[in-house]
């Protein structure tokens, strides 16, 4: 039996932003830029992974009287939006849990886990496990402006002899702030059923303080609205998918055993082998180590030119990079074992990662028109890269993570992104599957050899005029004609000079995805004019739906025929099923 | 059975309905019946397209559907003759009302359907009509809560040797 959703206030309290939203779990993640203003620290109460396998944790709430458990966990903030999954299920006498959908399974949590009082608490940290907890979704759009917490759900009391069908779900789909209603957190979806996904509008459970680390929740609705309810019945209507004969059930993503990480730093080093040193050098100092090298004192630099010490300068650049997490002792700066009199941190490693985190992918339309050729993405935009081509086929619903692994000796940069991905909520898949090279150095060019024949040509000029003292006019002359080639093989700083990542430094330095949706003209009532793309092998009498009146359907095919009609009869029958009929 | 056969003709009854349903709806709304007749064929019966001979009545000249009880079977009226105070029903078969129950217990491939939770949205829907212009989504990757990006700028040397050489004499700083 349908029901009718409705509007309720719950508890009708006005719920004290950043208190009683204080619930589940504590946060941990990210992607909470879109908090605007000074929005309460949203993640502060929540606990959710970054999709990427860190930790987590998943509550499940325990009713003694109604022997019924549901668990919430991994929140996932994106955007606007909130993401809470969640799972129903029951307990017996003996304490075995048996959840409501077979393709959700605790089993490792719950092996890890322990009862307090009446909450079972127990850390995920595995990646296996996440697929479980995201296997139902649910969607929150929050105003962190806005103080009260309503929801959609259905009208108490509740009927116990629910029957398990749920009425229309309309999916997910993006809500901006724009279009949130004003002093209202309210609920996007209705309830409804994704195959063997339950989805019902719960309102989240709420403590009396939010530090209470249990939340145990005083929200009996979900509970009641499992009593009468099994399994079989909730998944009669697609009984006939699940039927070898039959089909319709796509085919599963394969997932080959461990996921591809990303890429660890090389364990050796050039900076830790002797044989240079690398060194993070502040602006002054690095003023102090040009004054050093570009030193007045003629003489000293001619007899740094012997020694050259250009050449004992293997690198000198700007990286766009905070290293601090690779400093080691600030000291003097040696060049060519030479005290510089500069001083600056010596680097610990050649190699050095950055982690840029992750972004979602969200589905707008929870339809195709989510996956190419419909929605198409742009690009990956990398910094000191450029923008890369990138599969929106592989990333929508996804999480895609970017690391850079970074050579600070040359330069060289690999930008890798893993994708976290569950398709159609269901299917896992985790790895790194785009590597794409790029340089981020923008290098201090020293022209050492330049320079070298700079005063190469002014110790030939000396030289020359010494050789010239027998022949005073003759020596002036070459030594003018010595000076003069000196300045036309001048050092050529700008134009020998340059940045070879400058270019780079000057565009955008923040990654992004660019993706384009198509706008669709859904017309209302458009199920019932040409029907949802099904493809599924069912029994007629499933998709009769009294209350709503006729309801279309197109067959593709007829399995199982049991009118008894002459052939003529029958052939017209399966024409208009394959043109379409309401029933 | 209600036929009458008398001198070779078939008589049979016939309820006939006025309905308003889409051809396409398999359990029509009969309502109530515009009239109740007594019918031969005209000619040789054809089961699917017969050709009714009634005498008249004009509250049939506005009904479009009827039942013949002898063949169990529901007919459109198609068109409507008349002949000397006689009335010529050519009809048509209607094999979803007459084989309802049959229908609904088919099992099919099911190609498209109205319950959009029963639906598999992520089959290309070849009626997806789209506007020409797309919107335009930009995603940021994010770290903490807050939008990653290369944002400092450091110096960084590599100078040969190490910062202590070691010295024949037993190592140590040389500067």
């Amino acid at each position: 039996m349908a029901r009718n959703a409705s509007t309720v206030t719950l508890a009708g309290q006005s719920i004290t932003t950043g208190k009683n939203w204080g619930i589940f779990t504590q946060y941990a993640g990210d992607a909470l830029s879109a908090i605007p203003g000074n929005g309460f620290d949203i993640w502060k109460y929540f606990k959710a992974d970054d999709g990427f396998g860190s930790s987590s944790k998943i509550h499940l709430f325990k009713d003694d009287s109604d022997n019924v458990l549901f668990a919430i966990g991994y929140s996932k903030p994106h955007l606007n939006n909130v993401y809470l999954f969640y799972q129903f299920a029951t307990q017996d006498d003996q304490g075995n849990i048996t959840y409501l959908s077979n393709s959700i399974t605790l089993d490792d949590m719950l092996m890890a886990g322990n009862w307090d009082n009446n909450e079972y608490v127990f850390d995920a940290e595995t990646e296996s496990t996440e697929d479980a907890y995201r296997a139902t979704l649910f969607f929150f759009t929050w105003d962190i402006e806005k103080s009260a917490l309503e929801c959609t759900t259905r009208s108490q009391p509740i009927d116990t002899s629910f029957d398990g069908t749920i009425s229309i779900f309309n999916g997910f789909r993006s809500t901006s702030l724009d279009t949130v209603v004003e002093n209202k957190w309210y609920v996007e979806a209705n309830e409804g059923q994704i195959e063997n996904n339950i989805f019902v509008p719960i309102p989240p459970p709420f403590s009396d303080e939010y530090t209470d680390p249990r939340h145990v929740s005083n929200f009996k609705l979900p509970m009641a609205i499992l009593t009468g309810t099994t399994e079989a019945e909730v998944l009669t209507s697609f009984e006939d998918d699940t039927d070898d004969s039959g089909g319709g059930i796509a085919g599963e993503y394969g997932y080959g055993g461990a996921d591809l990480d990303f890429p660890d730093l090389p364990t050796k080093s050039a900076a830790d082998c002797g044989m240079l040193t690398l060194y993070d050098i502040e602006k002054a100092q690095m003023l102090n180590l040009s004054a050093f090298l570009w030193s007045a004192d003629f003489f000293d630099n001619i007899i740094k030119l012997f020694s050259d010490p250009m050449d004992a300068i293997i690198m000198c650049g700007i990286v766009p990079l905070n290293l601090n997490s690779l400093h080691g002792s600030y000291m003097p700066v040696y060049v060519g074992n030479t005290n510089s009199g500069s001083f600056g941190y010596k680097l610990t490693s050649q190699y050095m990662q950055k982690d840029f985190g992750s972004l979602y992918v969200p589905l707008n339309w929870d339809t195709a028109l989510d996956y190419e050729p419909f929605t198409k993405a742009a690009g990956l935009y990398l910094p000191f890269i450029g923008v890369v081509p990138i599969s929106l086929n592989e990333i929508m619903g996804s999480y895609v993570h970017l690391k850079y692994n970074i050579d600070l000796l040359t330069g060289d940069c690999v930008a890798t992104v893993k994708i976290q991905k569950n398709v159609n909520h269901k299917n896992y898949f985790n790895a790194c599957v785009y590597h794409h090279r790029g340089n981020l150095l923008s290098t201090i060019q020293l022209s050492g050899k330049n320079y070298s024949n700079f005063y190469s040509n002014m110790l030939n000029t000396v030289l020359s005029m010494g050789s010239s003292v027998a022949s005073p006019m003759a020596g002036i002359k070459n030594g003018i004609q010595g000076a003069m080639n000196t300045v036309l093989s001048a050092p050529e700083v700008q134009k020998t000079g340059s940045f070879s990542g400058s270019s780079a430094l000057l565009m955008t330095k923040r990654p992004y995805i660019m993706i384009g949706r198509p706008n669709q003209q859904f017309p209302s009532n458009y199920g019932n004019f040409v029907g949802f793309p099904t493809y599924r092998t069912m029994k007629l009498s499933t998709l009769e739906d009294p209350q709503k009146g006729p309801q279309f359907v197109q067959c593709e095919d007829i399995i199982d025929s049991a009118v008894s009609a002459t052939d003529t009869e029958k052939e017209m029958i399966e024409k208009a099923l394959k043109e379409g009929v309401y029933i | 059975m209600r036929e009458i056969r008398e001198g070779g003709i078939y008589r049979m009854t016939i309820t006939v309905y006025k309905i308003s349903d889409d051809r396409r709806v398999v359990n029509k709304t009969l309502g109530t019946a515009v009239a109740t007749l007594t019918a031969v064929f005209k000619n040789d019966a054809d089961i699917l397209y017969p050709v009714l001979e009634v005498a008249y009545n004009s509250s049939v000249l506005t009904a479009n559907y009827l039942y013949i009880d002898t063949l169990q079977r529901y007919y459109y009226i198609k068109n409507i003759k008349l002949d000397r105070q006689r009335l010529f029903l050519e009809c048509e078969v209607d094999v979803l009302k007459t084989y309802y129950e049959g229908i609904r217990n088919l099992t099919c491939v099911v190609s498209r359907q109205s319950n959009i939770n029963k639906a598999q949205n992520y089959l290309n829907d070849d009626f997806f009509r789209l506007l020409q212009y797309n919107e335009y989504l930009q995603l940021y990757f994010t770290k903490g809560g807050a939008i990653q990006e290369f944002s400092d700028y450091s110096y960084v040397l590599a100078a040969a040797g190490e910062t202590y050489p070691v010295t024949p004499g037993g190592g140590g700083n040389n500067g």
